[in-house]
């Protein structure tokens, strides 16, 4: 298990040192560099120009820059925001946890719905259970995160007006920042303002979860030795808890680690919908003044957390299912 | 996981042809009732041209558009010809106050909703299949290349890809488009952006079967007569190698579709007063509260559409699957 650990961070490493080397790539390739965008609308001469991109050191070869920029990552560094004034990692740092709280939430209540949802419908196939998880999973997946963000604040807070729109509430905060009575109350606060942005950004996460669980079961439940209990007169509902359950669930494991990248991407656009200030809206923003520096820092950390997230889902994996980490060893 | 359905699809295309897949859909009544959308969906972005001028129109340009169509609109029976004065924000027919001039009544500027959201079909269903079929292209080159060669071209095309696919899709994509056009995006960038990111995929499909084909002893022979690498990957290996890659990028269109209409809604693809679904959701959002009608339409017609191809698609995956087709 350790050896498997050790050869997946190492892979890992690899991973992303070519997310840097492609997003500083991707960076160099577009027209302009940050000092020309700075300088875009205003009349500046060319000494000035010069002198700007030597001062940042945006003269030198381009490997060069590239391994300053490496060696600014490890120590911490993700550069300097002309357009904020700012370095990136501070920019960055407060945004982290918004989106963090988000999709984890997200995940938590896709989870907590489709396994469920996914299992009944798996051991009832073709019955009613099926069909409505069926529909349910359809609608899910056939639907824009936007839209239903917006049917649902169409439906909660403007008709009913049962739940607020926009923003967070963040439980790591004091309760009299937002004026509230009790922590008691601003944990309630949170999850009502959560509300609203998790069912838009999980449903469609539901779905893929909960027709990956379907099926999965569907296939266990015809596995050899799930007949043999049945043949040894083990009740169904026993089969279903002791025997089939966990060894269905190895592929909604990968694919939560998979589905973390358009979990992140899904961020992006319920952020903006709700104006929860994260990494979703910071990117947005960057983009939107041609911030270069921003938009790498941000794309570097976002395939950070999506990297990370697939090691945790495959070692976890490893651990439920013996199997992988032996084969990694031999 | 992904890689046992990529050896899933390549076995299953094998044994299928398009005679089975259509019995198939042809029992199954929900691949079936996909079917049916699809159709009626891609029959409408071709063929409903009626009033299509119309939804692109702004207030000036109406009484210009009235002068010179007069006469096609009235010979045509279609549809009633439009009011000669635009009026925001009708409420839609079935409404109190609706009329069946506008079905789904206007938007702000008094433009035809109906007509918007069925040029809009056009949009979507036309920017869904362009950019699809661009990162076709793009990953069946890549895919070729690396399974042909192997080795350090291989390896370094599949890291490549790896990496790419480890960015989320959406960020590279409003990266692209924003940076590429100077802080001006557009929808032509949007596509070129959506196939850059699809490619990875159907390159790692088109590789693995080009991996197995390129061993067959036909290809052995042509090498043996001395045809050169270009010919050898274009004439015998990538025609048989098609199949997968094929019934997969039809599965996709209908990502590309979403994908499109989230960047469109983001103002990072078409961008008004083109009739994109997304584009129109953009503008509706600020008017939810007193016009809730214009958020519905849009976001029904994405949502029809893209059941509609799931359905379809999901049949003809089944169609494929050897343990579901006995």
């Amino acid at each position: 298990m350790l050896r498997y650990t050790l050869k997946r961070v190492f892979q890992a490493g690899f991973t992303l040192l070519g997310i840097t080397f492609i997003t500083f790539l991707l960076m160099e390739l577009m027209p302009g560099d940050p000092i020309s965008v700075i300088v875009q609308n205003q009349d500046v001469s060319q000494e000035v120009i010069a002198n700007l991109r030597a001062k940042y050191g945006l003269d030198r070869p381009l490997h060069e820059r590239y391994l300053s920029y490496l060696g600014g990552l490890l120590q911490g560094d993700l550069g300097y925001s002309f357009r904020r004034q700012a370095p990136v990692v501070e920019v960055i740092k407060p945004r982290l946890a918004p989106t963090l709280l988000l999709v984890l939430s997200s995940f938590t209540f896709a989870l907590v719905t489709s396994i469920p949802l996914g299992v009944l419908a798996g051991a009832k196939r073709n019955e009613l259970p099926d069909h409505v998880s069926r529909l349910v999973s359809l609608v899910g997946i056939s639907t824009p995160e936007f839209w239903v963000a917006i049917m649902a604040v169409l439906l909660f807070s403007v008709h009913f007006n049962v739940l607020p729109a926009s923003s967070l509430v963040y439980p790591w905060r004091s309760p009299d920042f937002y004026g509230y009575q009790s922590q008691i109350q601003l944990y309630v606060e949170t999850v009502r303002h959560l509300l609203l942005p998790v069912l838009a950004l999980g449903t469609a996460q539901m779905a893929t979860l909960m027709r990956v669980e379907r099926s999965s079961m569907v296939e266990t439940l015809q596995e050899e030795y799930v007949q043999l209990a049945r043949v040894y007169g083990i009740p169904e509902r026993r089969i279903l808890r002791k025997h089939a359950f966990r060894p269905a669930q190895l592929p909604i494991i990968t694919l939560v680690g998979l589905n973390l990248s358009s979990a992140l991407a899904g961020a992006v656009v319920i952020e903006q919908i709700f104006q929860i200030n994260g990494m979703g809206t910071l990117f947005l923003d960057a983009v939107q003044s041609l911030d270069y520096q921003l938009v790498m820092g941000i794309t570097v950390i976002l395939a950070t957390i999506f990297v990370l997230g697939v090691i945790v889902t495959d070692l976890a994996y490893a651990y439920v299912d013996p199997r992988i980490s032996y084969g990694g060893e031999s | 996981m992904a890689t046992t359905q990529n050896v899933d699809q390549e076995v299953s295309s094998r044994g299928a042809s398009w005679r089975q897949i259509v019995r198939h859909i042809r029992k199954d009544s929900t691949a079936f009732f996909g079917m049916v959308i699809t159709a009626v969906a891609c029959s409408i972005a071709i063929f409903a041209t009626v009033d299509a001028n119309l939804a692109t129109l702004t207030f000036g340009q109406f009484e210009n558009y009235a002068l010179a169509n007069v006469l096609p609109v009235l010979q045509n029976p279609v549809r009633t010809p439009p009011p000669t004065e635009l009026d925001p924000f009708l409420p839609p027919a079935f409404a109190e106050e609706g009329t069946w001039a506008h079905p789904l009544g206007t938007d702000s500027l008094g433009r035809d909703y109906f007509s918007r959201i069925v040029y809009g079909s056009r949009i979507s269903i036309g920017v869904g299949i362009i950019a699809t079929t661009l990162g076709l292209v793009a990953g069946i080159a890549f895919g070729a290349v690396g399974g042909y060669y192997g080795g350090y071209i291989d390896d370094a095309l599949m890291r490549f890809m790896e990496t790419v696919r480890s960015i989320p899709g959406l960020v590279i994509i409003i990266v692209f488009t924003m940076f590429v056009s100077g802080g001006n995006p557009d929808i032509r960038y949007a596509i070129v952006g959506m196939a850059i990111v699809t490619a990875p995929t159907f390159a790692r499909i088109i590789r693995s079967r080009v991996l197995s084909v390129r061993e067959l002893d036909y290809v052995d022979a042509a090498r043996a007569a001395g045809v050169r690498d270009r010919n050898i990957i274009y004439r015998h290996i990538l025609p048989n190698s098609f199949a997968p890659v094929l019934v997969y990028s039809t599965l996709h269109v209908s990502y590309t579709i979403l994908a499109v209409a989230t960047l469109s809604y983001l103002g990072y693809g078409a961008q008004a007063p083109t009739p994109d679904w997304g584009a129109m959701l953009n503008v509706a959002q600020s008017q939810i509260h007193s016009h809730p009608w214009l958020s519905l339409w849009p976001g029904l017609s994405i949502f029809f559409t893209i059941t509609g191809l799931n359905l379809f698609g999901d049949g003809i995956q089944d169609a494929l699957n050897p343990k579901i087709r006995k």
